[in-house]
């Protein structure tokens, strides 16, 4: 009787085995005839297409491409099908022989035999120890074969250079301060520590005029001066070129172009005309001079015209193209790079670059949409802080790492004025929200806490305010001027000219330097009360900025480039 | 108006574009009644049912405990086996499974940003509790991995003392590798390599239904290869179930010392008793240990040292470094062509400078585990090696803790087993 | 009675670090499936063979809200088709999965056919380039097994799939999500 069991459920293995072994061959050989998805559409059919573009009207040859084309179709679907049931019988197939199998064993229980001798254990022990032995030294091999292979790793190459550099290269406080390192001088506040400058100039005369050089690109961006190098940017909707001047002779020492950057995105570039291609002022540390342009373009020359790094940041997604200047603190190239028209893209960030190499240090993002303000590197007695301004806050961010410190919700619309600061606050401005006055070195949002006064009168929406401490100055872009006082906000005076303005005032001494759109300066009395000292021609029109240093001041017109200083 | 626009198509073509779909047509303005269809979403499984696995888990454990030591009952842990294959392995496809939770908690602790969804660590953390009452009674009839294996293994033959001892030093190593590339983030192995999941996936890549035929093929003949020689949650089990409340004991009762057990276990899990005498004297085991224990730091560092070099080669295996590492070979003109990460990487317009800043964290990450895992090669050789080493003295038959799945088929060899109550009452 | 005391109490502690680890984020503790991220996908076509099954459980998707239904439509229409009409050399899907019918003019309707999208896609690619970008792939979770590691996710270039909480599925496109 278990005899027949035994042989049933053998002869009932057998034949499932077999059919499993069929079905398993059957779906190999189907999965090695399988079509890959892509063939679908190439090999004949991609040839035919070909053959039908050069001549769309044969009808024959649509007819065969239908045809070909729903064969293969309809085979891979088929083999699909036929994959799927066939893993399915391969299963009960398997299922059934196991079954069996399991079955038929237990008429086949074989009984032990124990011999009752029991073995020495160390044989076994040592053969296992050396066995383990055995298998540590091969694995020690593999380990080696990865440190091999690890030392041609390709990684190496860029980690080498993520280190920060060892030695810090950067200038020092007092190098900052005798030069005219960035937009509005050391400090990025718009005050002039150099004496002796001329009283009056006249550009079309020559009067007091050192020199006056062509600058061969226009560009919005203004001087930076550090030694005896003068360097601006120019750039056309196609051409982007830095230039270095020598301050003494007014020579172009060197012009160098920038291209060959790559960029994803390839279309044309928009900006408005008042932008222009190249607004973001330059930088320079000392050693090395930092250009940005509106494309995204961004390269690092030294002072002999070398290139030493340049990249290109993306297209900014900013409507009327981009116009923050860069700043540096220490080392790092400080970058506000806002982009979108909302806040919700995402899209505007805070960059520290290296200077020496432009790796990127930290970036930030930031919850504001584009902006046009120029960040600010200040330091409030106890630490640094990088002031920034757009819609709807004020931020400012640690300059080591790039985390936020503080913001405040004072401004709105298109934020263009950059912040200064003096007198122990931080002055931010722009036309449609207000001139607030913020105590720095606050945490978290400090609308309610540090924001010391508002004033919403007549306010700018290009010019930055400057400020000597104790007074603050805001401009108008069409004409009115106001003094307010810095500790309280009550405005000191009020005056409206028939100029148009879009530099920013400087304080030099106990003066107010203010050029308006024809390249007119005015020179106004930093007291209590408005007294236009004086003016002076520059002989063009000009947006830009002046710079001040060792009592010369240097002034981009429209198409010239301006030493302005005592004769003899 | 016909919406062809022949002329402006080619423009178009020449004109590259941002590649991400921005609204070049408007929306239509229907004039009959037509309204769009809305976009069909179909539900995932329901998260509750996720819950409802969690409890069939904890109740199948426990079955399984009370099936192996109260019972003991070899046809009701295939019973069970029968039912874990149905339930956990076909119906849920074999995942999530304990096996391959150790890399999803590697991941939450190497990666703060990842959250351990409940039901993942419940399935890291039951068969764990379990082993800390019954033992491996998880492997035993829980384990859909084990289950394949089980129902396939039809001629056990005896595995050599020595390669056994050779191959069990691998689950640690693939512990070890697996934890480093989960906590990396870089790829889950055990996912990708678990010989069995073609079977409850009914498909599969052609290398890896190769594997599952060849382990299954393995399996007939060598009894749970996977379990006994790869499988990293054993590692785990094996830790715990020595402390385990109830352990599997071959005799009901009392070992006789009949010897009719000693091949009875298909996975080499019992332990024999030594020789009376204790040949050799007590003196050459003692230098030999103290040796490998002095040796042990050693290995760690030597092990240590050559994982924290070798961690490079290995940080390929994470995307962003794959992608840094193109990229930058790309820019830098040492190779021809783009691959579809490079594409990737330049259609998002992000910047090198970012990628290769995300590739050199990772590559630190890498470093730093390069050396665990290396320091903790050196750990398992030496501590195999100082285990070999000790010397212990044993009378009766027993299955040892840390092997011993579970699975029953030794007490049919007992003949406390089949004895009547009153003979074991005499024993006992 | 100890041992007992301190299998318990390891347990307890176990479970409290692993408590710790789920309770994170956005996803802290529940389920997670895998989606697709439209805005990061590169249409490279790896959705359509790394999926662990057969057919891939990813399917072309399509946003009606944000569709053009262009007569001529690049996600429907190969480059340059030979005419506008459905015919086999006309089409950029491989399977025939679009089902384009006409609704007013100059309106044409576009309905993906799932049991014939394999996810390779090719539609998504063309309706990127040049249409709306209406269509996109996306995990469909009648299909998909969830597994722990999705083969797919590891193999994508773009690295564009993400750990979704299974409450919220879908990465959908469009200007209305859909019901």
């Amino acid at each position: 009787m278990k005899n027949n069991w035994y042989e049933t459920a053998m002869r009932v293995a057998v034949i499932a085995g077999i059919f499993s072994a069929l079905v398993l061959a059957i779906l190999a050989a189907n999965g090695w005839r399988s079509v890959p998805v892509t063939t679908l559409k190439a090999g004949k059919v991609a040839d035919l297409k070909l053959e039908l573009r050069k001549h769309p009207k044969d009808e024959g040859l649509k007819t065969q491409l239908r045809r070909i084309d729903l064969q293969l179709r309809q085979g891979f679907f088929r083999r699909r099908a036929l994959a799927q049931d066939g893993a399915l019988l391969l299963l009960g197939g398997l299922a059934i022989f196991l079954l069996a199998v399991k079955f038929a064993k237990q008429y086949r229980f074989r009984n032990p035999r124990p011999d009752g001798e029991l073995a020495d254990p160390r044989p076994a022990a040592a053969g296992g120890r050396y066995a383990v032995a055995v298998t540590g030294v091969m694995l020690a091999g593999v380990l080696t074969g990865l440190v091999l292979l690890s030392r041609h790793d390709v990684s190496f190459e860029y980690l080498a250079s993520a280190a920060p550099p060892t030695k810090a290269d950067y200038p020092t406080a007092e190098a900052l301060a005798k030069n005219w390192p960035v937009f509005r001088g050391p400090g990025g506040c718009g005050v002039a520590k150099s004496t002796g400058v001329p009283a009056t100039w006249d550009g079309k005369k020559g009067t007091n005029i050192l020199w006056k050089t062509k600058v061969p690109l226009p560009g919005e961006n203004s001087p930076v001066v550090w030694g005896d190098a003068v360097f601006l940017s120019g750039a056309n909707e196609h051409q982007r070129e830095v230039y270095c001047f020598d301050a003494n002779t007014g020579k172009l020492r060197w012009k160098k172009p920038v291209t060959d950057l790559s960029c994803a995105d390839k279309s044309p570039l928009q900006v408005m005309e008042d932008t222009g291609y190249a607004a973001p002022t330059m930088v320079t540390d000392g050693k090395r001079a930092v250009a940005m342009f509106a494309n995204g373009d961004l390269a690092c020359f030294d002072f002999t015209g070398k290139r030493l790094w340049a990249k290109n940041m993306g297209k900014p997604d900013n409507m009327y193209g981009l116009g923050s200047s860069l700043t540096f603190y220490k080392n790092r190239l400080i970058l506000q790079f806002d982009q979108g028209t909302a806040a919700e893209d995402g899209k505007s960030a805070l960059l520290a670059l290296d200077m020496t190499s432009g790796r990127q240090v930290w970036k930030t993002k930031r919850p504001v949409p584009t902006s046009w303000s120029t960040p600010n590197v200040i330091d409030t007695g106890t630490r640094a802080e990088i002031i920034t301004c757009a819609n709807p806050w004020v931020i400012a961010y640690n300059p080591e790492d790039g985390k936020e410190l503080w913001r405040a919700e004072v401004l709105g619309g298109d934020v263009a004025p950059s912040p200064v600061f003096a007198g122990g606050m931080v002055f931010a401005v722009n036309s449609g929200a207000n001139l607030a006055a913020i105590h720095p070195g606050g945490t978290g949002n400090v609308t309610k806490t540090h924001v010391a006064w508002l004033y919403a009168d007549d306010l700018p929406e290009i010019v930055s305010p400057v400020s000597n401490g104790e007074l603050v100055y805001i401009v108008y872009t069409y004409g009115t001027l106001t003094c307010l006082d810095a500790k309280t906000g009550k405005k000191v005076w009020s005056q409206t000219v028939e100029d148009e303005f879009k530099s920013s005032p400087t304080v030099v001494g106990d003066r107010i330097f203010l050029m308006d759109t024809n390249g007119v300066m005015h020179f106004l009395s930093g007291g209590r009360a408005y007294k236009e000292l004086g003016k002076a021609a520059l002989g063009e029109p000009s947006n830009c900025s002046p710079a001040f240093m060792n009592g010369r001041i240097y002034i981009r017109g429209k198409y010239n480039l301006y030493c302005i200083g005592k004769k003899g | 108006m016909k919406r062809f626009y022949p002329v402006y198509c080619w423009l178009l073509l020449i004109l590259p574009t941002l590649a991400f779909g921005e609204e070049r047509f408007p929306p239509p303005e229907y004039e009959s009644t037509y309204r769009p269809p809305i976009t069909q979403a179909p539900a995932p499984r329901a998260e509750w049912l996720a819950y409802l696995d969690i409890a069939v888990l904890a109740a199948a454990l426990a079955l399984a405990g009370y099936l192996t030591l109260k019972r003991r009952s070899r046809r009701g842990v295939f019973a069970l086996t029968a039912f874990t294959i149905a339930y956990f392995g076909f119906f849920r496809h074999g995942c999530v499974c304990p096996v391959g939770s150790i890399q999803n908690v590697a991941l939450a602790i190497g990666q703060p940003q990842y959250a351990l969804p409940i039901v993942v660590a419940a399935f890291f953390l039951l068969p764990l509790v379990a082993a800390l009452f019954v033992g491996r009674a998880f492997c035993a009839g829980v384990c859909p991995l084990g289950a394949a294996q089980d129902v396939v293994l039809l001629r056990p033959m005896k595995v050599p003392a020595w390669l056994e001892q050779a191959l069990g030093v691998l689950p640690y190593i693939y512990l070890g590798v697996a934890v480093l590339f989960a906590a990396t983030g870089s790829a889950f192995l055990v996912c990708r390599y678990d010989p069995f999941i073609s079977i409850y996936r009914m498909s599969g890549a052609p290398l890896l239904l190769t594997i599952t035929v060849v382990m299954l093929a393995i399996g007939t003949v060598v009894g749970r290869p996977y379990c006994r020689f790869l499988c990293p949650y054993g590692v785990l089990l094996r830790w715990l179930s020595p402390f385990a409340r109830w352990r599997v004991s071959i005799a009901p009762k009392q070992c006789v010392q009949c010897h009719l057990c000693k091949d009875a276990c298909p996975f080499g899990a019992i332990r024999i008793p030594t020789p009376a005498e204790n040949p050799g004297g007590r003196r050459e085991g003692k230098g030999r240990l103290v040796l490998y224990l002095l040796l042990l730091p050693v290995f760690l560092a030597v092990g240590g040292t050559l994982g924290y070099w070798g961690g490079a080669v290995l940080s390929g295996q994470h995307m962003t470094v794959r992608q840094a590492n193109r990229v930058w070979l790309e820019e830098h003109g040492k190779v021809k062509g783009t691959t579809l990460e490079s594409d990737a990487f330049h259609r998002h317009g992000q910047s090198l400078d970012e990628l290769l800043q995300a590739a050199t964290a990772i590559r630190r990450q890498f470093d730093f585990g390069g050396l665990l895992l290396g320091g903790w090669i050196g750990l398992v050789i030496g501590l195999k090696l100082v285990f070999l080493s000790i010397r212990r003295r044993r009378t009766d038959y027993e299955a040892d803790p840390a092997a011993c799945l579970a699975c029953g088929r030794c007490y049919r060899f007992c003949p406390e087993e089949h004895a009547p109550a009153e003979v074991l009452e005499k024993i006992g | 009675m100890i041992a007992h005391g301190l299998r318990g109490l390891g347990a307890l502690v176990a479970a409290g670090g692993l408590g710790a680890l789920t309770l994170r984020g956005k996803t802290a503790a529940t389920e997670t499936v895998w989606q697709i991220d439209p805005e990061t996908c590169t249409e490279c076509g790896l959705c359509a063979t790394e999926c662990v099954i057969t057919p891939s459980a990813v399917k072309c998707v399509h946003a009606y809200a944000q569709c053009g239904y262009c007569e001529l439509c690049f996600g429907f229409f190969e480059d340059d088709p030979n005419s506008l009409d459905t015919a086999a050399e006309n089409q950029r899907c491989p399977t025939g999965a679009i089902k384009r019918s006409f609704v007013e003019d100059p309106y044409y309707e576009y309905v993906i056919d799932e049991p014939l999208c394999i996810g390779c896609g090719k539609c998504v690619k063309g309706c990127n380039a040049f249409g709306n970008g209406s269509l996109f792939l996306q995990v469909r979770h009648d299909r998909c097994l969830n597994c722990n590691q999705c083969a797919i996710a590891a193999a994508c270039p773009a690295q564009a799939f993400v750990r979704v909480p299974i409450d919220q599925p879908y990465l959908l496109k469009g200007r209305e999500q859909a019901g």
